[in-house]
């Protein structure tokens, strides 16, 4: 019968705790707002990425709403799911091996979204009237991201030196 | 003709390779400053490149933001693309040891290196942005999507084991 990575693995207590930050982060990345669009005369709106998504959906741009729910919403959440799912369940290697591949190819797409709001601030500058700022969700989110990418850079080395 | 033949298939595809990432090492320079996107609203004109936007955006304390775009847009795909080169023109140049090595670096540099996100990332801010003004593709953009693409195709073409064999003529 073979072990799962967290059986072999009981002293690393790193991966189960980044993990589970990354989550509780991913989530709330999902609704804070990550960009404040200020229009001088119209005032304000703050956007996040689930209103982004919704939001690109009613105005008819059905693809790139797509893009946005797939590469920030279900890919990184699938990740993390995998990455637990493969850190828990015993498997045998080369099943292991394969998954843990897949999941690093999908995982840069997730940051997708860190780069449409980097875009939007500095092409929108006030003297357009016009004006971008990022918001403090972008940080969770993107945070949510860079920590998930190295847990499974963690799980990756301790399932190859096991 | 001789030569050509000993060192095998695999050889002929880093050929390929080392001129693909000299080719996205060439365009590269000019899909990083010139302008990606240019901005209208009520005659008022903004552009940015992408050298100038991440410097513009750690320059107003966008430490975070800025320096993910910077690594993961600049320096990376530039280092990663360097390497390929040197690895599939000149294994001979490093050691064993190093080959190795760096071939490592280099499959982890890919998973960072974040080129052909950014590109998409372009697309999707200057739909959301399209709204409220006007804009337009900037001259870059095209040198800029050539590299990513010419920087995949070499990612792909690269063998690997060809380098170990050159070890055994």
């Amino acid at each position: 019968m073979p072990k799962s990575l967290q059986q072999v693995n009981s002293k690393a207590w790193d991966v189960p705790v980044m993990g589970s930050l990354a989550i509780v982060l991913l989530i709330a990345g999902w609704f804070l707002p990550t960009v404040k669009l200020s229009k001088f005369i119209f005032g304000s709106d703050e956007y996040s990425i689930w209103q982004s998504v919704t939001g690109m959906w009613q105005s008819g741009d059905y693809i790139l709403s797509l893009i946005i729910f797939f590469f920030s919403m279900i890919f990184p959440a699938a990740k993390l799911g995998v990455l637990g799912w493969v850190w828990l369940r015993p498997m045998p290697e080369d099943t292991r091996d394969k998954t843990l591949k897949w999941v690093e190819t999908l995982g840069k797409w997730s940051m997708l979204d860190v780069f449409v709001v980097a875009v939007m601030v500095v092409l929108v500058k006030a003297k357009a009237l016009l004006d971008a700022a990022p918001m403090y969700g972008i940080y969770v989110f993107a945070a949510a991201i860079v920590l998930s990418m190295i847990v499974s850079w963690r799980v990756n080395t301790l399932a190859k030196t096991e | 003709m001789h030569g050509a033949h000993i060192r095998g298939r695999g050889w002929g595809r880093n050929r390929l390779c080392a001129a693909l990432a000299l080719a996205a090492l060439i365009c590269y320079p000019l899909g990083v400053t010139l302008p990606v996107l240019k901005l209208e609203r009520m005659g008022f004109v903004n552009e940015a490149s992408i050298w100038a936007g991440s410097i513009e955006m750690l320059s107003q304390g966008q430490w975070f933001v800025g320096l993910i775009v910077l690594v993961c847009s600049v320096v990376i795909p530039v280092l990663k693309l360097a390497g390929l080169f040197v690895l599939a023109s000149r294994p001979r140049m490093i050691g064993r040891h190093h080959q190795s090595r760096m071939y490592r670096w280099i499959e982890i540099a890919g998973r960072w290196g974040m080129i052909d996100v950014l590109l998409v990332a372009l697309l999707v801010a200057a739909v959301k942005l399209g709204d409220l003004v006007e804009v337009h593709a900037g001259p870059g953009v095209a040198a800029f999507a050539t590299c990513v693409l010419l920087s995949l195709l070499a990612s792909a073409v690269f063998d690997p084991h060809a380098i170990w064999e050159t070890r055994d003529e």
